[in-house]
């Protein structure tokens, strides 16, 4: 390196004293470089050495166990796609994939509704609606597990609260996490219950971004209620909600703290989700557990694909 | 007409924050109540006696709630401080300091974001076999240490400083760490306590990562210890439980309550982003 300098050094100086101060130049920047050169990647190294020793790297081994057959404790043994194939056969599985989708679209109706609702309703600046909003945004700060817990209790057929609300009402006990039609209703209500603050947050942040102004023509032209909001306040507020609706299906493919300890999966497979599906094959067979989180992988990558695809055009 | 349409409105709104709020409510009421009230038939909205506090005493005598509780914090608290560490100085490195590889570097960084822990913990809970760190601090902190989400907000927050100031520094002579501690940080305490909060919550209120880690009762934090209480008779002790979720829940509860607008900005833009 200094022999380098060395050699540019003369050759600069042939064009006299002037290039001597861009020579003197010249050593700054590249001491310069050299320190930031070393600096960084000194203080990049601890960080990578933690992502790729715990995010890519198991990510890779996602990949390999994948086409083993491997129960923790025997040997390994090579089986190409098998595992895919069982996966893609076994009933268990499909309505694994069927209670997945069911739940993110069954949570996503549930919470949009309820997030723009409550929206619509708690915008002005008062200090009552500015309370109330920190106290719609409680739930999604506490555990997860722990408010499934909370909930699981409410839900009880005997003595939980929800039944006896609804016995004011006349409405008949419900069995709720018991009963293998309503479980994965009772765990979507949940999860409504847990993340509609954070939702309505957000979409307060877009609505305030609409312009009064179009509100103020087109009352002038006469729309009602119902009008303005289909025709002024969903359209403008399109990238937002295409924002949570994105978001909202990746958390709910991920979901599983609340769906745990609230049911295991069960009453049979009533509520099994891709991710207790993992949990629960973990113990019994790393190839099929590493099998499902790809697919798992796999519709977090379209979505999230989709939304980059989707965004860019919404910029352009 | 105009304050009948007001009161429907409030109406409305206070039957939102109702929902929201009431399962706390009940929680808290039957942690105040012994386990035959608390699943009797006959419905009631107030404990018979406030001062009925067995359910706290009991799981301070016969249960390793303050190890548990413990437990949590020393999680939560060092992972948040080795985020800190690691994720400034890689958000450092990579919003100022020029080196071949910073941008592919900077990409694997995004592209990680995608990958979840409930992708890898097939390979991760495998790696901690290996590694021997099954029931040890080590094994529920320093996976879940580093957060690629932390790194890009705060590298975003850091490229927002001029850098005329760091040029000016250099200039003084001030080297990369003066620039870090005494210009880079002290202008961006903002993203900072955002990821201070953000990852505190995210830690405190796990259960996948510690469930999957910790078997042994006294590793167990908080989460964890609550979905395993059960009565003698195996079935789930509700004036247990519900005693100790309002001791899992008060101290988020009241972190929220101080630093809201880092809440709201933190979980809002992770939802974004992450």
């Amino acid at each position: 390196m200094n022999f380098f300098i060395d050699f540019m050094g003369h050759f600069l100086t042939l064009g006299g004293e002037k290039i001597k101060m861009k020579e003197g130049l010249m050593w700054i920047t590249l001491f310069r470089k050299k320190t930031q050169l070393l600096t960084g990647y000194l203080l990049l190294i601890p960080a990578m050495v933690c992502i790729f020793l715990f995010i890519l790297f198991p990510m890779s081994q996602t990949f390999i166990y994948s086409l083993f057959r491997w129960d923790l404790l025997g040997d390994k043994v090579f089986i190409g796609l098998d595992n895919f194939k069982f996966l893609f056969k076994d009933p268990f599985f499909k309505r694994t994939i069927i209670n997945t989708f069911l739940y993110t679209i069954l949570t996503f109706l549930g919470t949009f509704t309820l997030s723009i609702a409550t929206a619509l309703l708690m915008q002005s600046e008062m200090k009552i609606i500015r309370w109330a909003r920190g106290a719609i945004f409680i739930p999604v700060v506490v555990p997860m597990a722990v408010m499934g817990l909370i909930w699981k209790m409410l839900y009880e057929p005997q003595f939980g609260a929800i039944n006896q609300i609804l016995s004011f009402f006349r409405i008949p006990p419900q069995q709720w996490l018991y009963s293998g039609k309503l479980a994965l209703i009772a765990v979507t209500i949940f999860s409504i219950w847990k993340e509609f603050g954070l939702y309505t947050i957000i979409l307060i942040g877009g609505l305030q971004k609409v312009p009064n102004e179009l509100y103020e023509a087109a009352k002038i032209d006469g729309a009602n209620g119902f009008q303005l909001f289909f025709k002024i306040t969903l359209p403008s507020l399109r990238p937002i909600i295409f924002f949570v609706t994105t978001i909202l299906m990746i958390s709910s493919f991920k979901a599983f703290d609340h769906i745990w300890v609230m049911t295991q999966g069960g009453p049979g497979n009533a509520t099994s989700v891709m991710v207790t599906f993992i949990y629960t094959r973990l113990y019994d067979s790393v190839g099929l557990a590493s099998a499902a989180s790809l697919v798992l992988f796999l519709l977090i990558l379209t979505i999230t694909f989709v939304r980059m695809k989707l965004t860019r055009e919404e910029t352009y | 007409m105009k304050i009948l349409k007001r009161i429907i409105i409030v109406f409305i709104i206070l039957s939102i924050v109702f929902f929201a709020l009431f399962p706390f409510y009940i929680m808290l009421k039957d942690s105040f109540e012994p386990y035959e009230r608390i699943v009797s038939f006959d419905f009631h909205l107030l404990p018979d006696k406030i001062t009925y506090i067995d359910n706290y005493k009991e799981m301070f005598i016969n249960h390793h709630i303050l190890r548990w509780l413990g437990n949590s914090f020393i999680v939560a608290i060092l992972a948040v401080t080795g985020s800190l560490i690691l994720d400034i100085l890689a958000a450092f490195a990579l919003s100022r300091l020029n080196f071949p590889g910073k941008n592919l570097l900077f990409s694997i960084i995004l592209m990680t974001l995608m990958i979840s822990i409930q992708v890898i913990m097939v390979p991760l809970y495998l790696l901690m076999i290996k590694f021997n760190w099954l029931d040890t601090y080590t094994g529920l902190i320093v996976p879940i240490m580093t957060s690629p989400f932390a790194i890009f907000l705060l590298k975003q927050n850091f490229m927002q400083i001029p850098r005329e100031l760091d040029e000016a520094a250099l200039i003084d002579g001030a080297n990369y760490i003066n620039i870090l501690f005494k210009i880079i940080i002290p202008n961006s305490l903002a993203a900072i306590g955002t990821v201070v909060v953000i990852k505190f919550m995210w830690v405190w209120g796990d259960y996948l990562w510690p469930s999957l880690v910790v078997k042994d009762d006294l590793m167990r934090t908080l989460p964890v210890a609550i979905a395993m209480l059960r009565t003698p008779t195996g079935t789930v002790s509700w004036d247990l439980l519900t005693a100790t979720s309002v001791i899992a829940v008060i101290p988020i509860i009241i972190i929220f309550m101080y630093l809201q607008k880092y809440f709201v900005k933190g979980i809002t833009e992770g939802a974004i982003k992450g």
